[in-house]
């Protein structure tokens, strides 16, 4: 089953940082801050069952940021999501890697403050972290230059010397 | 209510952004101005906010370890009104790296301070140490690795992330030791697997022929 992917920070979910206060199987609040919507969408990224686009996923968002930092996303089955009924449309992403952006770019559309809550239900009981080292970022990068699937001009500066592209 | 802090004195160079504004002067003076107060602003220096728009209160006058202390935590206070990006600058990040290049070592220290002073800073102490491997400053360099590394053992595990993290950008074999430390006592089995991979990273670079 093909799983949503969204950005997030590593830290805001980790399960044993809950604290006594938290109900069972609730997400602390903060995790929200990595659901920001815009319009009441929520922008993910669809990645394959076998997880093979999602190395290309993760460098085409990286190609966006300033910095070499380690790439932190959240990933649950698609059929999680479907369950909470929720409209999943196929949109044109943001990255610098244009043909992902055709392919793989959702939105999660017309979210309400309750559906957005629901949904983070979801990717704390269902979801699961993954983290992508600065080193290994960087590898995925230049991959990605080196296959013409991003364009060194696209990056912003400071990222492009850390990459040591000169 | 939120208040909004400005941290701003009169001479480029000039770093703004949404919420914190950051301007050393050469003579490092700095000027605090702020949109409102709110009832977590606890630090003796109350009187410095409600200045900017409003002139109720003359500015006082805040010398050295004193002065700076009280930038920093203006800093951490507006913090709270920003939402940080995985890789991505913030009125926050600039701040920080930019009161470290100006004003060296003893804001290094000060940051490390306000950084253990309350739960309530852990999201800004985290956004801190990020940035704090980054900055590319010989002379703080060691207060910088040392603030990072004692992070390690911090109370909050997004700190103690972040300190990794830090360790990971400025990769110094020194950190090695603090490094299987931490990983030795860390309860957090995702963060103690990402600490082991800095540790596996900076090991590699260690044993590189040079």
């Amino acid at each position: 089953m093909p799983y949503l992917m969204r950005s997030s920070r590593r830290s805001r979910w980790y399960p044993e940082a809950v604290q006594p206060w938290l109900p069972p199987n609730e997400p602390p609040a903060d995790c929200l801050s990595d659901l920001e919507t815009e319009h009441n969408e929520l922008s993910v990224w669809l990645i394959d069952d076998d997880r093979a686009n999602l190395e290309r996923v993760v460098a085409a968002l990286a190609s966006k940021r300033q910095s070499l930092v380690p790439f932190d996303c959240r990933l649950v089955p698609i059929g999680r999501v479907r369950q909470l009924r929720l409209q999943l449309s196929q949109t044109p992403g943001d990255s610098h890697d244009h043909e992902a952006n055709q392919l793989w770019h959702r939105d999660l559309q017309f979210l309400s403050a309750g559906r957005l809550t629901s949904l983070s239900r979801c990717l704390w009981r269902r979801g699961e972290s993954r983290r992508f080292s600065p080193a290994q970022v960087r590898k995925l990068l230049i991959a990605g230059i080196q296959q013409g699937r991003l364009n060194r001009d696209d990056l912003r500066p400071e990222l492009a010397f850390k990459l040591n592209l000169d | 209510m939120s208040s909004v802090d400005t941290v701003r004195p009169v001479a480029e160079p000039t770093f703004e952004g949404s919420a914190t504004t950051v301007q050393p002067t050469p003579r490092r003076e700095w000027v605090f101005e702020s949109t409102g107060s709110s009832a977590r602003d606890e630090e003796p220096f109350a009187g410095a906010r409600g200045m900017g728009g409003s002139t109720e209160k003359p500015p006082p006058n805040l010398d050295g370890p004193i002065r700076l202390r009280a930038i920093v935590r203006a800093l951490f206070r507006a913090a709270h009104d920003e939402t940080f990006h995985d890789g991505m600058e913030s009125a926050f990040s600039r701040g920080v790296c930019l009161l470290v290049e100006t004003e060296g070592t003893a804001a290094v220290e000060v940051i490390g301070e306000l950084m253990t002073e309350s739960p309530r800073h852990s999201e800004a102490a985290s956004e801190a140490l990020r940035w704090l491997g980054w900055v590319e400053d010989r002379p703080t360099y060691a207060a910088r690795l040392w603030l990072i590394e004692k992070s390690l053992q911090h109370p909050s595990p997004r700190v103690r992330d972040a300190a990794g993290i830090g360790i990971s950008a400025m990769a110094d074999p020194h950190a090695i030791p603090p490094l299987k430390a931490a990983i030795a006592r860390e309860t957090v089995a995702e963060l103690r697997d990402d600490l082991k991979q800095v540790l596996s990273e900076i090991e590699g670079l260690d044993s590189c022929p040079t």
